[in-house]
């Protein structure tokens, strides 16, 4: 692993897999795991094991929903998709995200200001 | 809303663990058989391939304990299987058993019991010794503890 990955931020990697999914349509695990780590360039270390209990936390919600289906090389996967309270969910938490770091974006720009 | 739907589908996990664990091997085995064929294509070798696949995924147990954390209440499963495993057993060896159990128990706590009562004993007969018998607490004091009881026995 590369020293400079860095690792998944607690609590927001089931609002990347949300926003993987709204964007890409239904995915299965591995090609979940796979877009995150091309979405950040590569410089997330995402265990990929570590996408299943998110997975099945967020099918809990019922923010995703589950169905078998068969992968491009023809293997039986579990195909995750977006639901419509996953997509409010999504919103609401991307609002949230953005309010929170525009606040600590300020706080970075006060010595700025100051000088 | 979302809280009661979580807990309904992990009540659902807890009297259905087992369909859900062979999901999730299912599951595991595609992923890492699509991670295998990918690093291939890449042109690793396929023993390579598979640690490689192996080492993203960043250990299968682990991930199956925290899915099963996730997905139920653990230490209500746990009982659950222990119930159901011992009612697997036929009645009289699971009499057998509840009996032996039982004596475990009991002579446990008795043990722990007369450790108890002895200790308390042993610490009397210390302080007894520190506060009125003079050199002779001096000698207790540096005794092992578990001496003292024994010889009060």
């Amino acid at each position: 692993m590369s020293a400079a990955k860095r690792d998944v931020l607690y609590g927001t990697l089931g609002l990347m897999i949300l926003k993987t999914l709204e964007a890409l349509g239904p995915l299965h695990g591995y090609r979940i795991a796979r877009r995150l780590e091309q979405i950040s360039g590569d410089a997330l270390a995402l265990n990929q094991g570590t996408l299943y209990p998110a997975l099945v936390r967020l099918e809990q919600l019922r923010w995703v929903s589950t169905k078998w289906g068969d992968s491009e090389t023809g293997r039986r996967v579990k195909v995750y998709a977006l639901t419509r309270a996953g997509r409010k969910q999504l919103h609401a938490e991307e609002a949230e995200w953005r309010l929170a770091a525009g606040i600590v974006d300020r706080f970075f720009r006060i010595s700025e200001d100051l000088s | 809303m979302s809280r009661v739907r979580a807990l309904l589908r992990r009540v659902h996990a807890l009297v259905r663990p087992r369909d859900i664990d062979r999901d999730l091997d299912e599951e595991i085995a595609a992923h890492l058989a699509e991670a295998e064929e990918e690093y291939v294509r890449r042109g690793l070798p396929l023993p390579g391939a598979r640690l490689a696949a192996l080492r993203d995924f960043g250990g299968v147990t682990h991930a199956r304990e925290r899915h099963r954390d996730v997905r139920s209440f653990v230490w209500l499963e746990n009982a659950w299987r222990d119930l159901r495993y011992g009612s697997s057993w036929p009645p009289c060896f699971r009499a057998r058993r509840m009996a032996q159990i039982s004596i475990a128990e009991a002579s446990r706590a008795s043990v722990a019991g007369r450790e108890v009562v002895a200790l308390r004993a042993g610490l009397q007969v210390r302080r007894r010794a520190r506060h009125k018998t003079g050199p002779l607490g001096a000698v207790a004091l540096v005794c092992p503890l578990w001496i003292t009881p024994v010889r009060l026995r």
